[in-house]
């Protein structure tokens, strides 16, 4: 492979939600998952994407976490009817990541470039069919229209990387948060029926902030000298 | 010309004293100080705060509005899950977005449960589990939008000072933190999805009830990659999707609601509402607005960028509407008005214009 597409994201919110937490309280990981992203994906070419047609690498990074905080509504049933709960209503705080960094004339800066290697599909990520958020439906994301473009790639074994997600394994020499995660998810044929995950394992989260080195195999560079982990699902 | 696949703006609020989506009472010892909802941004490298509104607290503004502008049925918040005691563990809307125009442009959700008993290790490993005791059904929203965020250079927070007497001559300090802002939002709605549903594996929007109930309404057609999908469309789709889609902007153009408002009785129709019909779903007005004069301005180059960059996505002019006075920039913004690619009006007749030109439903609208 000597050519991807890149697709650069900006925003002002994102919900990286950190899976099986359902204590009322939502946490956020470092770095969305490739389940995530899969999902974003599909989203731009309005249609489920599957895992097997593609493979992608990303860099993500935020500036600031903040806690919304959502309202439930409680409801009770006195025997006879549902009205609302004495008590009134109850919050849930839910952790997002601030996006939005801005340059001295206050234009976003992108928080989220995606390396896919499916430069056939360079029209859906110009004019995406689907609305593109990542996390909850208010973490709108916008792509960079200029940001959509072929770019010339050259594997590498050795390099720097960081606000990506790397597949775990003993002994690697990188710090980061570890979580056991599917590495995508299919449908079932039957309708309603859910889905099915693919692959789980433990994957290690790299903070943006932490620029780390590490050898391992589908490692490339751009012609931009930035540098990423192409996931193959493998 | 491009298609009108979805309808992409922004806006701007005039959150001059304001409270108006708050966060509980102020941290630590602090606790008799109210506090409105604030993230922090790194501007130039230090943080700053920034007051904000939820997208979950204005869309319900919006729900609310386009319910009363329209006099459609809300559809209610019902209860669908008792516990053991007798209270309730569930709730959802009326998820029927076939009678109510709420539902079809704002989604729903209803969590079904697998029933554990019926899964077995017989089971094969492709199988999803058979029996489920309720049919989870979801439709995500058509209508997304951001969180509504104090521009930069426009957000300044205040503390107000009150008593409370409880009894003569024992007066109670609190404190209410409040905000003079300038917030910006910017939405998308993906006008081709109203009236119409996919039910696939993991998302299904329609139920199987509502599917026989309304059965001579729609048309029904395989999706996905084997066919095992269906994607039901209303017959009379076209016609109320215009409809609904009219009646979100009118919601829209006179947004009401607000935390706080017999203390701080702010206006939240939008001063500033920007419009297009595009063909793709990229939410392209975001980060239009600065505040480095005494108003806000409107991002002139940037908005022209990305008419450019746009043009044949473009299914409609661009339509910007102002309020008299509000804008820094008012005359340059103005001055973009060329009936054929510009359209500068008032919030109010910039909606009425786009649902004149795009979504006529009736000779009288």
């Amino acid at each position: 492979m000597n050519e991807v597409l890149e697709v650069k994201f900006d925003g002002w919110t994102t919900t990286p939600r950190l899976p099986f937490v359902l204590s009322g309280n939502a946490l956020c990981m470092t770095v969305p998952s490739y389940s995530s992203l899969l999902g974003l994906i599909g989203c731009c070419l309005g249609r489920i994407v599957s895992h097997t047609e593609v493979q992608f690498g990303f860099h993500y990074q935020y500036s600031t976490t903040g806690n919304d905080l959502e309202t439930r509504q409680r409801l009770e049933f006195d025997g006879r009817m549902v009205k609302p709960h004495a008590k009134g209503t109850d919050a849930y705080k839910r952790e997002f990541h601030v996006v939005s960094t801005t340059d001295s004339a206050g234009d976003l800066q992108p928080c989220l470039t995606l390396w896919l290697n499916r430069i056939d599909w360079i029209d859906y990520f110009r004019y995406p069919i689907g609305t593109p958020a990542l996390g909850r439906s208010q973490d709108l994301l916008h792509i960079r229209f200029d940001s959509v473009k072929i770019m010339s790639v050259e594997p590498v074994s050795t390099t720097n990387v960081g606000g990506c997600a790397l597949p775990f394994k003993s002994g690697m020499q990188v710090a980061g948060q570890l979580v056991q995660l599917a590495d995508a998810y299919e449908e079932y044929e039957r309708i309603g029926a859910g889905r099915k995950p693919i692959n789980p394992r433990v994957f290690i989260n790299l903070s943006h902030e932490t620029n780390q080195e590490v050898t391992m195999a589908n490692l490339f560079r751009t012609s931009e000298g930035q540098s990423f982990y192409l996931h193959n699902w493998q | 010309m491009a298609t009108l696949n979805n309808i992409t703006g922004a806006l701007v609020i005039d959150g001059t004293a304001a409270f108006l989506n708050g966060a509980g009472l102020g941290a630590g010892e602090d606790r008799n100080k109210v506090v409105p909802k604030v993230f922090e941004e790194m501007i130039n490298g230090r943080r700053e705060k920034v007051p904000y509104v939820s997208a979950q607290a204005w869309r319900r503004w919006l729900r609310n509005t386009s319910n009363e502008e329209n006099s459609w049925t809300p559809s209610d918040l019902q209860a669908i899950g008792v516990s053991k005691k007798g209270t309730t563990n569930k709730i959802s809307t009326l998820l029927d977005p076939i009678a109510y125009p709420e539902d079809d442009l704002f989604g729903y959700m209803r969590s079904g449960g697998n029933d554990k008993s019926a899964a077995s290790d017989e089971d094969e490993e492709d199988e999803a589990p058979t029996k489920t005791k309720a049919e989870s059904v979801q439709r995500t929203s058509p209508f997304k939008c951001s969180i509504l965020k104090g521009i930069r250079g426009k957000r300044v927070l205040n503390v107000d000072e009150g008593f409370v007497h409880l009894k003569e001559n024992t007066p109670l300090p609190y404190s209410t933190q409040f905000y003079a802002a300038h917030l910006e939002g910017f939405f998308n709605l993906e006008y081709y999805r109203l009236g119409q549903f996919d039910n696939l594996g993991s998302k299904q929007e329609l139920a199987s009830e509502t599917v026989k109930q309304y059965a001579d309404h729609l048309t029904g057609q395989p999706l996905g990659s084997k066919g095992t999908f269906r994607r039901f469309t209303l017959k009379d789709a076209e016609q109320s999707r215009k409809e609904r889609a009219a009646g979100l902007l009118r919601g829209l153009a006179f947004l009401r609601g607000g935390a706080k408002q017999a203390a701080f009785g702010t206006d939240v129709s939008p001063k500033v509402l920007i419009l297009a019909g595009l063909e793709c779903a990229n939410p392209v007005f975001n980060n239009l607005f600065e505040g480095s004069g005494e108003m806000p301005s409107l991002k002139i180059k940037a908005l022209q960028q990305i008419m450019d960059d746009y043009r044949n996505k473009l299914a409609t002019p661009v339509y910007i509407g102002i309020r008299e006075g509000y804008l820094q920039n008012e005359a340059d913004v103005k001055a973009l008005a060329d009936g054929t690619n510009v359209v500068v009006g008032s919030p109010i007749s910039v909606a009425q214009s786009f649902i004149k030109a795009h979504l006529i439903t009736t000779p009288n609208e």
